[in-house]
């Protein structure tokens, strides 16, 4: 066996990371000029990033658990890159104290493997059948482990009290380290595979995360929380992902949401001049009907390019939904404000340019890691059901909600619902610089 | 039904009368607060705007008592968390996709039914929970109920209202600017509001609040003030013995030129000018960039609407600027209307629930592409962007002046050619010349724009007082009082790019070739002022500063595009000779002025009540976010979160900020590039004239009594220099 083992997986990852390292880099170069530990900060970014390419590409426990400490270690350093500011070295305390939690539990799980296996070696261990009840165990600690690093609830406080690092560092920490959770889960699929009731907490615990980041989001009142409770929602997207077995999908995610969140937290600074113009969602019949109709056709183009069945009947029908979800959006987006025949024409192709951008997003990740061979689609369990129907039902109340006029706005139990959720996604208290000459730069 | 018995209750329980004379202490509390102007259109400001009523050293001191202490006590920086909370939600209206408030309701009644609910604020004790539902529905009757709560003797009322406002100066400042210059409707917080809902927060939270006082008194040393006031003292005496010499007293005739240009006031046209004149045969004049038109600009080309003037004046017309339907802009605007379109439904998708799942994953490629050309090839972006983007080309000029009167039309006319004495010897061609910055992903980005304009680029306005002056009847007009523009002479407007120092002509219907030699002269103009500009910024490459300076307008991770108003230190007023070929190093602020055509003083009243006024917010600005750039100024770039697309906190929520960010005053983390120094102003003008001006205007006379900025004269009748002292008398320089 060899310390190193590069497949699909790693290649990938390791494209991703360096692709996002050299966008930050170079981004940093001019945006970071002046700063007293220019040179430190480079090579910080520079260290993190090796240390997640090393730890993808690792095999043997100690060399993986090594270089994902030395990857936490630095980004919590480069969080506090303003040491002299008080706020953000206690934004460094809990991201210290989630991330090292989750190290001790990572570790832990890696001791128990390598008892139950014999073996240092990933490719070995992952090889187990029939697992133990210490194999469980130490899958469950595993689970935890990636749940805090992906900062699911109820572990999500460090990530949204994160923002007091220099803009780059969250481009870099939301593209990248966050995404660990998955990355642990999915090296050892195999073993998750197996124990199918880690799986299901992991899922239960993403969907909590998922529809909490979700409506946190929407209540945020500045650009970088707003994008850290979207990261939020996002991670728990991608863990429910890892919950459903749909480990390429969730790799997939891993890409597509890095690049997508790097950019734009690069590009906060143009935050004010881009105005955001919500109405509140209307709609007619038609729209609704065509919606549906032209969506279906969306669904079709996804399954066609993703080579996924029109409607599966296992877990995959996650994503099926959500997609038949995203094209009746889209064209009641655009159909919103008047009925052209431009605008008919573009909500016409709009969902089925999704699904295909969607679909062959992902079969172009799926396909990469194919002879991986860790597409492993679970059958559809009745708390399945019940996450997509919540999915559903909140897609369907935001309607209503998102209406100043409607009666649940007026209702109490709005008022308590919003003041809880303000209240819950606030950064932690000691990480606000809350008397202004407490700010240092 | 409920809510009429709490009023009955309010007014019985409530000692009214307890505190005479609230209003007045509110409005005094209120006045020590800088305005924070939001960041579509940062104005300069002072943050001492309310000292200046003080010998500058003693508003120093009083300032740095309130707005610069190291500590705060441990309450009340848990009552400012909760604050930022709410008001960060009470401000926004144009960023959280569910504003929990309505539109038409009292914001302040809202809040209160919402902190029923919240028990970070009632602690879910029973007490508190009753004590707040016996809050009275009239902000002031509230307030007046926290006070007599909270145990304030009525004799410190007043010093209590301010220390509520001063400990968390920024987002009071910021509600200042909401109540006085924005459009108000019940559901915006007003000044009033914003106090008792901070004075309710702190009866929950801190009821021996009373205690405030004996922090404020404890540590009355004036550390931070005198070390200020040292380097100030400093600066000052470096900066006054280099700067007379630069004059030249004598007078020298204008030799006759192909063209004249007429710039804004800003600092940055200087180096420009300098360089202009080195160019060719060209003259150049200073004015205040908005070209004497106080108009608000709806331009439906950008769907921006906004103030084009100064905010010394309240804006008189209305101007609505758009292209001929018919012209071949029917294409841009198709590729806007549709780019617009695709950008609802994006945010429809990505705020929302369930759909932001697909959406990351359908356009995480074409981000990860765009980043990728943004960071390598921003020239290729910026190509892309130019192809949804108007040109300034054919606008309806003659359709946006008409809701100007031909009478107004002429008299800006008159007023702005008899302010900067250009009223014969018209050249051919007469370029009036706005500003504006070019800059990426850059939140300060209205800093950098043209201040008399409102914090927007000027070429608007340059482009219809042009228009106004090719008029025949304009000309004639002006003719009666003696100012004869020549029938070969025309006016042209302009834009000066101050971040690359590109001059672009708006030359319509000018033959070619008189425009071909002034901007092939304008080009090598460019080419002289950025050489020496580029020497003061990082990482600039000795081979082509024009191609730097273009990269760095493009460059998206550029944290300093441009210096912007940095080491300002001097406002010259006077004929362009004065300091005509001497380099000022772009540190001052030059207005045109022609004494001999001002027998009554009024041109030089105005001149020094609006340009010269804004030239003090400016330079005090600069000055003291250069001292303190955390109590006064912005703080780093690096760290810095926009809240409601209005302002800045830094990192993950702070009180806001305000004043200039440390990068556009500082090479790097502790040497300012800025040099910290007040504003010495200089007339040319007989001192009488002057002194006339200052016994009939007390707040202007306060600027230079209280030394909050200098004044010189250069008396044109003996030709010497005389200094403004304290008690108003002029002594030799």
């Amino acid at each position: 066996m060899n310390l190193f083992y590069f497949d699909e997986l790693s290649l990938l990852i390791t494209g991703l990371v360096v692709f996002i390292a050299l966008n930050v880099g170079r981004f940093s170069l001019i945006y970071m000029q002046g700063e007293r530990n220019y040179v430190s900060f480079l090579i910080r970014l520079f260290l993190v990033s090796f240390s997640i390419v090393l730890m993808i590409s690792s095999n043997h426990i100690l060399l993986f658990f090594i270089s994902w400490m030395s990857a936490n270690f630095f980004m919590v350093k480069l969080i506090v890159h303003k040491k002299e500011w008080v706020e953000a070295r206690n934004s460094g305390k809990i991201s210290n104290l989630s991330l090292w939690s989750s190290m001790v539990l990572m570790g832990l799980a890696l001791i128990l493997f390598y008892l139950e296996s014999h073996s240092f070696y990933i490719q070995n261990i992952i090889q187990m059948d029939s697992l133990s009840t210490y194999s469980l165990i130490g899958l469950g600690l595993l689970s935890i482990s990636a749940l805090v690093q992906s900062a699911n609830w109820p572990f999500h406080k460090w990530l949204l009290s994160s923002l007091n690092a220099p803009t780059p560092v969250s481009a870099l920490m939301h593209a990248g380290l966050i995404n660990g959770g998955a990355l642990i889960i999915t090296r050892f699929s195999p073993l998750f595979v197996q124990g199918k009731s880690s799986l299901a907490v992991i899922f239960i615990f993403g969907t909590i995360t998922a529809i909490l980041g979700s409506f946190w989001k929407l209540i945020q009142t500045d650009v970088k929380k707003t994008l850290a409770c979207s990261t939020m929602a996002q991670m728990g997207f991608m863990l429910m992902q890892c919950g459903l077995g749909l480990f390429p999908a969730a790799i997939t995610h891993i890409i597509w949401h890095g690049l997508f969140k790097a950019y734009l937290f690069l590009a906060s600074g143009n935050a004010a001049k881009e105005k955001k113009s919500f109405r509140p969602q209307s709609f007619t019949v038609s729209a609704l009907l065509m919606g549906i109709v032209f969506s279906a056709a969306g669904v079709v183009s996804f399954s066609l390019t993703s080579k996924s069945p029109f409607l599966p009947m296992d877990t995959s029908l996650f994503i099926t939904a959500l997609v038949f979800i995203t094209g009746i959006q889209s064209v009641l987006a655009l159909l919103e404000n008047r009925k052209t025949i431009g605008s008919i024409l573009a909500a016409g192709i709009m969902p089925s340019l999704i699904g295909f951008l969607y679909g062959y997003n992902m079969y172009f990740v799926e396909q990469f890691l194919s002879t991986f061979n860790i597409a492993a689609a679970q059958d559809l369990e009745l708390f399945h059901v019940i996450a997509l129907g919540l999915f559903l039902l909140l897609w369907v109340t935001s309607f209503i909600l998102f209406r100043e006029t409607s009666i649940i706005r007026r209702s109490k139990f709005f008022k308590k619902l919003y003041v809880k959720s303000l209240n819950s996604s606030q950064s932690h208290a000691s990480t606000i610089t809350a008397h202004h000459n407490n700010y240092h730069f | 039904m409920t809510r009429l018995k709490k009023d009955i209750r309010s007014t019985k329980t409530t000692p009214r009368k307890r505190f005479l004379n609230l209003q007045e202490a509110c409005d005094s509390s209120w006045s020590k607060i800088p305005t924070v102007w939001p960041l579509e259109n940062i104005i300069a400001a002072n943050p001492l705007q309310g000292f200046e009523h003080l010998p500058f050293e003693e508003g120093m001191k009083e300032a740095s008592k309130l707005f610069q202490r190291d500590s705060l006590p441990e309450r009340m920086i848990h009552i400012n968390r909760e604050t930022i909370k709410w008001v960060q939600v009470l401000s926004d209206k144009k960023h959280a996709r569910i504003h929990p408030f309505s539109k038409t309701d009292n914001a302040y009644e809202q809040w209160l039914s919402f902190i029923q609910e919240d028990p970070n604020l009632h602690s879910n004790d029973s007490h508190k929970k009753q004590w707040m539902e016996s809050i009275p529905l009239n902000p002031s009757e509230a307030l007046e109920y926290c006070l007599s709560y909270l145990n304030i003797p009525s004799a410190k009322v007043e010093l209590f209202l301010t220390l509520m406002l001063t400990t968390l100066p920024g987002w009071s400042g910021h509600i200042k600017h909401q109540d006085e210059r924005e459009k108000n409707t019940p559901a915006s917080l007003n000044k009033d509001a914003y106090l008792t809902i901070r004075l309710i927060i702190v009866s929950l939270l801190w009821p021996d609040a009373a205690n405030l006082f004996d922090w404020y008194e404890e540590d009355a040393d004036h550390e931070k003030s005198e070390l200020m006031l040292s380097s100030i003292k400093e600066a000052e005496k470096r900066h006054h013995q280099t700067l007379w010499e630069k004059f030249s007293l004598k007078q020298t005739k204008v030799p006759l030129s192909e063209a004249q240009l007429v710039f804004c006031i800003d600092v940055r046209s200087e180096g420009l000018r300098r360089a202009i004149e080195a160019s060719g045969p060209y003259e150049t004049f200073g004015f205040a960039g908005f070209f004497a038109m106080p108009i608000a600009i709806d331009n439906h080309l950008t769907e921006k609407h906004y103030n084009s003037c100064p905010v010394l004046f309240d804006p008189v017309h209305h101007v609505t600027i758009d292209k001929d339907p018919n012209h071949s802009c029917t294409s841009v605007n198709q590729k806007k209307r549709w780019r617009k379109r695709l950008k609802r439904a994006y945010a429809t998708l990505q705020y929302n629930f369930a759909t932001p799942f697909v959406l990351v994953e359908t356009l995480g490629i074409f981000s990860g592409l765009w980043m990728f050309l943004k960071n390598f090839f921003p020239s290729f972006i910026k190509g892309l962007k130019n192809q949804v983007t108007h040109s300034m080309e054919d606008l309806r000029l003659e359709a946006a002046i008409q809701s100007i009167p031909e009478s107004d039309q002429l008299d800006y006319a008159r007023g702005m050619l008899s302010a900067i004495g250009l009223k014969n010897n018209f050249a051919p061609l007469v370029v009036l010349c706005g500003h504006g910055s070019s800059n990426e992903n850059n939140a300060f980005a209205s800093a950098l724009e043209c201040g008399a304009c409102g914090a927007h680029a000027g070429n608007i306005n340059a482009m219809l007082m042009a228009f106004i002056l090719n008029k025949d009847s304009i000309r004639k007009g002006l003719e009666k009082d003696g100012i004869r523009i020549p029938q070969k002479t025309q006016f042209v407007g302009g834009l000066h790019d101050t971040t690359t120092d590109k001059i672009t002509l708006y030359a319509n219907g000018v033959s070619p070739t008189r425009i071909q030699t002034l901007q092939r002269d304008l080009d090598q103009a460019q080419k002289l002022s950025t050489k020496t500009r580029i020497k003061t910024l990082a990482g600039a490459s000795k081979k082509s500063s024009v191609n730097h300076v273009v990269q760095r307008s493009m460059d998206w991770s550029q944290i300093l595009p441009e210096w912007g108003l940095s080491r300002n230190a001097a406002f010259i007023i006077g004929e362009r000779s004065l300091t005509q070929g001497a380099s000022l190093k772009g540190r001052a602020f030059l207005h045109s002025y022609d004494w001999k055509g001002d027998d009554q003083g009024s041109i030089l009243e105005n001149i020094m009540a609006g340009p010269m006024v804004v030239g003090q917010w400016i330079n005090n600005q600069y000055l003291f976010s250069t001292l303190d750039n955390v109590a006064f100024g912005a703080g780093s770039k690096i760290t810095k979160n926009i809240t409601g697309k209005f302002g800045i906190m830094q990192g993950n929520a702070s009180d806001l900020m305000y004043g200039l960010p440390l990068q556009s005053l500082y090479k790097d983390d502790s040497s300012p590039y800025h040099e910290p120094v007040r504003l010495v102003v200089i007339i040319q003008s007989p001192k009488d004239r002057i002194t006339k001006i200052l016994e009939k205007a007390d707040s202007l006379k306060a600027l230079f009594t209280n030394q909050w900025i200098f004044l010189r004269c250069i008396d044109p009748e003996d030709g010497k220099i005389y200094t403004l002292e304290s008690n108003l008398t002029w002594s030799p320089h």
